[in-house]
């Protein structure tokens, strides 16, 4: 049988079944569509009002220097751009990174991409309008742009950063978090931290906070495909305070089942970047292990835990002793 | 979470039974009437062959359309090299196609096959022979014709020896049919074919006897016409039939007197051309011949003849008229369609740009030339991306930058429909009017994800695209299929239950199969 499934290229639903695989039919039908969910995604699917909510419970967030939700208002705003070196504008309902635009510095009146383009003040202009008439959007829908200060990567992920900011997704189930990875911009990502683009995610120790394992394209990976540097066993900073923020944000939304998305800034820690309602599923390739079992362990003793101390103890119990 | 889904297990199998109860309840009520009523289909095969003498050429061809008594069922043509478009007559209701030839080098052939259903109560018409005449109408019905010579000295006197100088109209068109149907002779030939010369002679064969009648009437100013159709029977070589219809009390009642049937002809008399004698007509200088066979169907449950009475007649769709039933076949198979994209959506894993395209470019090419379809498809993809590539450079904001790939997909349309004409190649321009808007979207779509998510990634999507649009086809271009969704619009409920069973799957997509291939070399 060992030898069989060596020479197999794909998996059988039975492997998928011992090893917890949550599939998409799974997830959509068992966690994303709760009885009253719907009424709370506006939530996580706009960053504005996601960002209000943080603020609120006073989780840290990147700092806003501007948010345009009219075409009127956009001169306006270029007037303040003009005196800033470095920020990022994103679309307040965007997916899957797109429509994002990082400024990372000013040469002679001309803004500098992280992607090394670079563009003048019409072009910024002009992406901002494409924004609000909702081109990146879900549905298509009139949208706002936000503005807000670029963040710098935190030392440790010198060497696994490729072109973007690297950021932590953590799976909360309930209030608890589940499962962790940290995410890896690479070239073929565009300096996006999104898998499905070609980014790499690294498995977390929910209990140490520790790398290991690892994915690019749903393939087992354990180094990062453009510097060869190695990614795993890296502790990652300020660990707990990050599930802290986790745990906080996803009793803020009232959301059963979120994927979290934490930067880590240089200066000022993690923060928290954005939530997303339907978060992927290769998460469970990097941490080789599935989620089934843990959002059953969950299932069975979350209801009656609130405090944060022993939600805590119960995300660390579901590391498997094996764990790296 | 196994409360719903229970439920839905329960809902999709009610769906079911009430689908199969209903499929049962109307096939056992379709037969029943059937049997008792005496209704009947019959297959109505026009074969054609036209020797053209140059491109152009044209051939008109009657066809049969709806009446009281006769509802087309089903109609099939086949015409290589030839652009064939269908036209109803206004006044008249008649239909008629008109073949043009494009390559006059060999001859073509035509092929029509119409399945006839007679119906022994008559029922409402779309067709209303109780239309008041117009005076141009009229006095088309009144003039002199090459055959129908109402002013020949013949038909005068004859008119004259009848009419005893003042009789009423109703009474003059009586003794004008007695006088045809039992004063002229059968001739031993066909001839005499015209109203004059049967009237001199006094004798006559079927034609001329209804241009004899056709031309007193006019003579005694009552408008008349010929009819010409078939009288339904078994046979491998059929006759085209004429009758005459009287406009008398602003209604057009039907008469024939070789037969000698008056206000009325029996329910198989199905009448395809009003005013005129030939089914088939050929352009001066070509040459055509035709053979016309009727048949008599075998009954089968898509084929059913039911009752008028019942109310149930409701769901009959096969009752409609053929272009409504085509319509509506293509509505109720867009069901069909997102069931199986929803199947290669969440059961498979295949992605789609956007939820319907693949059933709706699907449908598209359902009726129509797939071949060129198919390769206009690509062409217009083609040209629609190289736009939106150069509509890049000048940063449109996102409405006015669609409405130009719009307009593009547009023109290009309307030039391969053009140039397929020019070439020949399509037999009309319906055939390949692909929906215009999904074809937007898709090429928008298809531009943000190679920009955003690169060739790989925008080519697969394209792909699931095309093979879940190939397997839509596939299934919907089944001639068996429209056909029983037309019969049995209850299947629907069917359907439905399939997608309450797909919206419940919640195991592994075959997709993620290979996406978790990886996890086998973790367990080893």
């Amino acid at each position: 049988m060992v030898q069989l499934s060596k020479w197999r290229s794909f998996a059988l639903p039975s492997d998928l079944k011992r090893f917890g695989i949550l599939g998409i039919n799974a997830r959509n039908i068992g966690f994303l569509l709760g009885p009253d969910m719907r009424s709370l995604y506006p939530y996580v699917d706009n960053k504005v009002l996601t960002k209000k909510i943080c603020s609120s419970c006073h989780i840290p967030v990147p700092e806003t220097y501007a948010i345009i939700d009219r075409f009127g208002d956009i001169s306006k705003s270029l007037r303040l751009l003009e005196k800033l070196d470095e920020f990022v504008i994103k679309p307040a309902h965007g997916a899957g990174g797109h429509g994002i635009l990082v400024v990372v510095r000013k040469k002679d009146n001309k803004f500098e991409t992280s992607k090394g383009e670079i563009l003048s003040l019409p072009r910024i202009r002009y992406h901002i309008s494409t924004i609000l008439s909702g081109l990146y959007s879900l549905g298509s829908h009139p949208d706002a742009a936000i503005v807000e200060k670029r963040i710098a990567p935190h030392s440790v992920f010198t060497g696994i950063a490729v072109g973007g900011t690297p950021d932590i997704r953590l799976i909360v189930y309930k209030g608890v978090p589940v499962m962790g990875m940290l995410r890896l911009p690479t070239k073929a990502s565009k300096g996006r931290a999104n898998l499905h683009q070609g980014a790499v995610g690294v498995g977390i120790n929910l209990k140490t906070g520790q790398t290991f394992g690892g994915v690019r394209h749903n393939r087992l990976s354990d180094i990062h495909p453009d510097t060869g540097a190695n990614i795993q066993g890296i502790v990652i900073p300020q660990w707990s305070k990050m599930l802290t923020i986790a745990m906080k944000l996803s009793d803020a939304i009232g959301l059963q089942y979120i994927g979290v998305d934490i930067v880590l800034d240089s200066e000022e820690g993690p923060m928290a970047l954005e939530v997303n309602a339907r978060p992927g599923l290769s998460i469970q390739i990097a941490n080789r292990a599935g989620l089934w079992p843990r959002l059953r362990t969950i299932d069975s003793q979350a209801e009656c835990i609130t405090r944060t101390a022993e939600k805590l103890k119960l995300t660390v119990g579901l590391v498997r002793g094996d764990t790296p | 979470m196994v409360n719903h889904h229970r439920a839905a297990i329960f809902a999709a199998l009610l769906l079911m039974i009430a689908g199969a109860a209903c499929v049962g309840l109307r096939v056992k009520c379709m037969h029943r009437p059937l049997l008792s009523q005496g209704g009947n289909v019959w297959r109505l095969t026009y074969d054609v062959e036209f020797h053209a003498n140059n491109p152009g050429a044209r051939l008109y061809i009657a066809l049969p359309s709806d009446t009281a008594y006769a509802n087309i069922v089903n109609e099939a043509f086949s015409h290589e090299r030839l652009a064939v478009d269908i036209l109803q007559n206004k006044e008249t209701w008649d239909r008629e196609a008109v073949a043009v030839v494009s390559d006059s080098s060999t001859p073509v052939k035509f092929t029509a096959q119409f399945d006839v259903k007679i119906n022994t109560h008559a029922k409402q018409p779309a067709y209303s022979s109780k239309r008041p005449l117009g005076t141009p109408e009229k006095l088309r019905y009144l003039c002199n014709e090459r055959f129908i010579q109402k002013d020949d000295p013949n038909v005068v006197r004859v008119l004259t020896s009848i009419s005893d100088g003042r009789k009423t109209k109703a009474k003059l068109i009586e003794s004008i049919f007695d006088y045809c149907s039992e004063s002229l002779a059968q001739s031993q030939s066909d001839g005499p074919t015209d109203a004059a010369t049967a009237l001199q002679q006094g004798q006559c064969g079927a034609l001329g006897r209804a241009r004899a009648m056709a031309a007193l009437c006019r003579a005694g100013r009552i408008p008349s016409r010929l009819v010409t159709g078939f009288i339904l029977e078994n046979s491998s070589q059929a006759k085209p039939f004429t009758w005459v219809e009287i406009y008398h009390k602003k209604e057009w009642i039907p008469y024939d007197p070789h037969n000698e049937f008056s206000l009325q002809v029996p329910a198989n008399y199905l009448p395809i051309k009003h005013g005129g004698v030939r089914i088939v007509k050929n352009s001066e200088g070509s040459k055509c011949f035709f053979t016309y066979s009727i048949e008599r169907l075998e009954k089968t449950p898509f084929m059913t003849v039911s009752s008028n009475i019942m109310f149930w007649n409701i769901f009959d769709l096969t009752r409609l008229p053929i272009s409504m039933k085509k319509t509506l076949a293509l509505i109720l198979l867009l069901p069909i369609g997102a069931l199986i994209t929803a199947f290669f959506r969440n059961l498979i894993g295949i992605q789609t740009f956007g939820t319907f395209t693949p059933t709706l470019l699907a449908l598209s090419l359902v009726n129509s030339d797939w071949k060129t379809g198919a390769i206009i498809f690509l062409l217009i993809l083609g040209i629609g991306l190289l736009c939106r590539t150069t509509l890049n450079w000048l940063k449109l904001l996102a409405v006015p930058r669609l409405g130009i790939i719009l307009t593009v997909v547009v023109l290009c349309l309307i030039v391969a429909v053009s140039v397929c004409e020019y070439l020949g190649f399509a037999p009309t321009a319906r055939s390949i009017l692909l929906p215009v808007v999904i074809m937007t979207m898709m090429i928008e779509r298809f531009f943000i994800t190679l920009e955003e998510d690169g060739g790989k990634e925008a080519l697969r999507v394209l792909c699931g695209t095309v093979v879940v649009a190939t397997c839509c086809f596939i299934v919907l271009h089944s001639a068996r299929i429209g056909q029983v969704v037309l019969t049995f619009p209850e299947m629907q409920l069917f359907v439905a239950a399939a997608f309450v069973l797909i919206g419940r799957y919640s195991g592994y997509r075959l997709s993620e199969l290979w996406r978790f291939r990886d996890i086998v070399k973790l367990q080893g």
